[in-house]
C-alpha cells in the first residue's frame, strides 16, 4: 500500500472517530517520515535475530553539487562536467535504496571538482607565468 | 585527490586561496577584451559557438573592477554565480584555518532528483539563446 493510501485510510479513520486527533497526528507523522526516509533493502536477518542494532536513518550524504557547478563555470569544464554527473546521481542512488551507491557518487564528485579546480588554477598559473615571461 | 591527513589537505586549501589571490590580482590587471594574453574558448575556437561559460574571463574582470553592467553584458550567469563563489572561498578559507569542512549547499525548492536535468537544460537554453539571439 502506498503512503498515501495510507494517510487517505488514517484519515477515513479519523473521520469515523475511531482515531483521536492526537492518534491520527502521530500516525501521520510516522507515515511521513518513512516516506522521506530512504527505503530499506531487504534484511535476510529478522531484527531480534541481529547482533547490531539497526543502522540509525541518516541523512543524504552531501551531493557536492555547488562545488560540482562553480569548478564547472570557473575552473576546467570537461572535468567540471563530470562532476555534475556524478553528483546528480547521489540522490538517485540514495532513494532508489543504495547509501552505498550514493556515498560512492558523492565521493567520485567531489574527487572531479578538486580535479577540475586543481586543472583550472594550474592552466591559471601556466597563463600567468607566460605572460609574465613574455614581457 | 586523496590526501591521507587532514593537516596537509589544510595546507593545500591555503595554497590554493593563495593561487586564486594572485589569479584575480593578475585578471583585473590584464584586461581579457585585448587579445593575447588568455587562450581563446575550446568550444568557440573549434566550433564558432558561444559556449554557456563565454565572457566569463572579460565578466570577472569587470567585476573586479567593480563594473557590474559590463559584467552582466560578458556573461549573467557569472554575476549569478558569484555569490556562490564569494562563499565556497570562505569555506575554504574557514576549512584552512580550523579544520573543519563546512558543506556548500544552494537554497532550492527543487527536489534532489530534478536538480542536475534542471541545471543542464538551464545551461543549453543559455548557450542556444545567446547564439541565436546574439
Amino acid at each position: 500500500m502506498s503512503h498515501l493510501d495510507r494517510l487517505e485510510q488514517l484519515g477515513k479513520l479519523r473521520a469515523s472517530g475511531v482515531l483521536s486527533e492526537e492518534e491520527f497526528q502521530r500516525e501521520k507523522a510516522r507515515i511521513l517520515a518513512e516516506r522521506d526516509a530512504p527505503p530499506q533493502r531487504a534484511e535476510p536477518v529478522p531484527p531480534y535475530l541481529r547482533d547490531t542494532p539497526p543502522t540509525p536513518r541518516e541523512p543524504m550524504p552531501d551531493s557536492g553539487m555547488a562545488w560540482a557547478i562553480l569548478t564547472t563555470l570557473f575552473c576546467f569544464f570537461p572535468f567540471g562536467v563530470v562532476a555534475i554527473v556524478k553528483a546528480s546521481q547521489v540522490a538517485g542512488h540514495w532513494y532508489a535504496g543504495n547509501p552505498e551507491a550514493a556515498r560512492e557518487a558523492a565521493q567520485s564528485a567531489n574527487n572531479w571538482s578538486v580535479a577540475s579546480l586543481a586543472v583550472g588554477v594550474v592552466l591559471g598559473i601556466v597563463v600567468l607565468g607566460l605572460s609574465l615571461a613574455g614581457r | 585527490m586523496r590526501v591521507a591527513d587532514a593537516a596537509p589537505r589544510r595546507a593545500l586549501a591555503a595554497a590554493t586561496l593563495v593561487a586564486l589571490g594572485a589569479l584575480g590580482a593578475f585578471l583585473a590587471g590584464h584586461d581579457p577584451a585585448t587579445p593575447g594574453t588568455y587562450p581563446p574558448c575550446p568550444v568557440r575556437a573549434a566550433t564558432g559557438l558561444l559556449c554557456p561559460g563565454c565572457g566569463t574571463l572579460r565578466a570577472l574582470h569587470a567585476l573586479l573592477h567593480g563594473d557590474v553592467a559590463a559584467a552582466w553584458a560578458a556573461n549573467p550567469l557569472t554575476v549569478l554565480a558569484t555569490p556562490l563563489m564569494l562563499w565556497a572561498v570562505v569555506t575554504l578559507a574557514r576549512y584552512a584555518a580550523t579544520g573543519r569542512w563546512a558543506s556548500l549547499r544552494v537554497p532550492t525548492p527543487l527536489p534532489p532528483r530534478l536538480r542536475a536535468p534542471t541545471l543542464l537544460v538551464a545551461l543549453l537554453a543559455w548557450m542556444v539563446a545567446r547564439n541565436v539571439v546574439g
